[in-house]
């Protein structure tokens, strides 16, 4: 994966070292390149942001400095734990429903064949429809509180998840499920025998289900609420306090970060238990 | 009988569908729905009256000139760097960690940061759209240039082809289906991005505004007609952007992302 693709069409043409040890010393030092690079990469956005607003000097525009100390503050006397929970349960339940709901319906759809002929074509045509235009429907029905929050992003998340689950239960290989057949396993463990087969992409889903939950959480609490990252962002914005607004944000990148690198880590564990190595 | 129609999926789900718009006019009849829950007939009422005043294609081409701005914008910024990090390490080495570090934010968050420096204006709207839309492309574009079959480079370099060949003739058009995909879901995200930045901030036009303003006035004839031209422009969208990758893609696998 590391191999660029322009760099393998010029190695050929380039200098090679014709000594293994030689090899090695040009390697490292490349290696080092890179992670220097890389480093500079992630910082150069700060010190440019920093930059930029020592010279504007502006209120409405904080460096990074101060909207890490605001983070902080807010972090410390606990205003931003209330918010970061009630949106974290909402959205976390959203997506639980969405990956339990979407993998029995993906499951079924690859296994039972009416199911195929009556849902999969419904499922694949309303996927690009903007679902969170239904929004103010579903506050109509459920209220401003939590209910019409967590079905919309099971709404939206539901989707890829039960397209995914679709087609990697049809890619599983015919054999293992003739085979557990042919043995005797009843329905539950050739779900099981599906679950591990497919347990890859459901990681990958999960993955990709992660960032669209996030959206529409903030999203909704944007439009239409009292409490959650979504609010005091508003909230912040509305008072014209860019530093707790860029705050909020900081904080949202870093759950987002956090809470994909615990996919990630998941996806490591399962590859293991499904004897494949992936993500 | 059943069998023929099972054999025969579009008919099937197009019959489940009926079935559903009929059950749903029906609960109508018997005055099951609650009131902010219009029948079939009424929402095609509803979409005939705002048409004839000119309200509703006045607002989706509003939504439709800032989503197509926005969408251009970050799906071009996408392509462009997702290739160029994908040919060329120098750029990889500069561009991958800091998109891989601002991926998992959402993008909505920063129209509240975006609304303090241009307010609630389109310039705030589309920014916001093009910089959600670039992820999905960049990614897309990125990895589909890294996971070209070497074989096909070998082949290239073989026939004696430069650098800019190799790139026009065989990493462009091996990367086709990846960026096509990304751009597919950058789409379908630039209309919600479209309903979300319309909806917040009073006076902003565009079918997204034309909700909100059904749903606060509980006029909910527009409030339906507005939804539902929403899902008219994803599903056309989609299926012209399905349409013209299919010309570029033409023979070549193309990897299903959340699609079958």
């Amino acid at each position: 994966m590391s191999e660029k693709v322009i760099d393998r069409v010029t190695s050929t043409t380039g200098q090679e070292p014709s000594t293994p040890s030689g090899y090695r010393a040009a390697e490292s030092q490349r290696r080092w390149a890179r992670r220097a690079r890389r480093t500079v990469a992630v910082l150069l956005p700060f010190v440019v942001w920093w930059t930029l607003a020592e010279i504007a000097n502006n209120r409405l525009f904080p460096g990074p400095i101060e909207v890490i100390a605001t983070l902080v503050d807010v972090t410390a006397d606990g205003t931003i734990w209330f918010h970061a929970q009630q949106t974290a349960q909402r959205g976390l339940t959203g997506l639980a429903i969405a990956v339990v709901g979407g993998v029995f319906l993906g499951v079924g759809m690859a296994s039972v064949r009416w199911m195929d002929s009556v849902l999969e074509p419904l499922v694949s045509a309303t996927y690009p429809i903007p679902k969170l235009a239904l929004f103010p429907l579903l506050v109509l029905a459920l209220g401003f509180g939590a209910e019409s929050k967590i079905v919309m992003v099971t709404l939206e998340c539901a989707y890829p998840v039960i397209l995914t689950t679709y087609a990697a239960t049809r890619g599983v290989d015919k054999h293992y499920l003739w085979l557990a057949r042919n043995v005797g396993a009843g329905p539950l463990a050739r779900f099981g025998i599906i679950m591990r087969a497919t347990s890859t992409s459901m990681v990958a889903t999960l993955r990709m289900a992660l960032p669209i939950m996030l959206v529409i959480m903030v999203v909704t609490e944007l439009i239409s609420e009292s409490r959650g990252l979504g609010y005091l962002l508003r909230r912040a914005s509305s008072d014209f306090d860019p530093e707790l607004t860029m705050a909020v944000v900081l904080l949202l990148a870093i759950v987002g970060f956090v809470l994909d690198r615990l996919v990630v880590l998941l996806g490591d564990f399962v590859g293991r238990w499904a004897g494949k190595v992936q993500l | 009988m059943i069998d023929a129609i099972l054999d025969r999926k579009w008919l099937a789900s197009l019959l489940f569908a009926l079935l559903l718009i009929i059950l749903w006019q029906c609960m109508d009849v018997f005055e099951l729905l609650p009131s902010y829950v219009l029948s079939p007939w009424d929402i095609l009422d509803a979409l005939v009256a705002t048409t004839v005043d000119g309200t509703l294609p006045l607002a989706s081409v509003q939504s439709v000139l800032l989503q197509l701005s926005g969408f251009a914008v970050g799906a071009i910024a996408g392509v462009v760097l997702g290739l160029t990090a994908g040919v060329s390490r120098w750029a990889e080495d500069f561009i991958d960690p800091v998109v891989s570090l601002t991926y998992p934010l959402p993008k909505i968050a920063l129209f509240p940061v975006v609304v303090i420096w241009f307010g609630y204006t389109d310039f705030s709207r589309a920014l916001v759209i093009a910089t959600s839309c670039f992820f999905p492309v960049f990614v897309n574009a990125y990895a589909g240039t890294r996971s070209i079959e070497p074989r096909l480079l070998w082949v290239a370099r073989n026939a004696d082809a430069g650098k800019a060949r190799i790139f026009l003739q065989v990493i462009l058009r091996a990367a086709m289906p990846a960026v096509s995909n990304g751009i597919r879901i950058s789409l379908a995200l630039s209309f919600i991005l479209t309903y979300a930045t319309e909806t917040l901030g009073a006076s902003a036009g565009g079918l997204g505004n034309m909700i909100e303003d059904g749903f606060n006035d509980l006029q909910y004839g527009p409030l339906w007609a507005g939804i539902v031209a929403f899902a008219i422009l994803g599903l056309v969208a989609d299926r012209i952007w399905g349409r013209l990758s299919a010309l570029w893609t033409r023979g070549q696998l193309v990897e299903a992302m959340g699609r079958v």
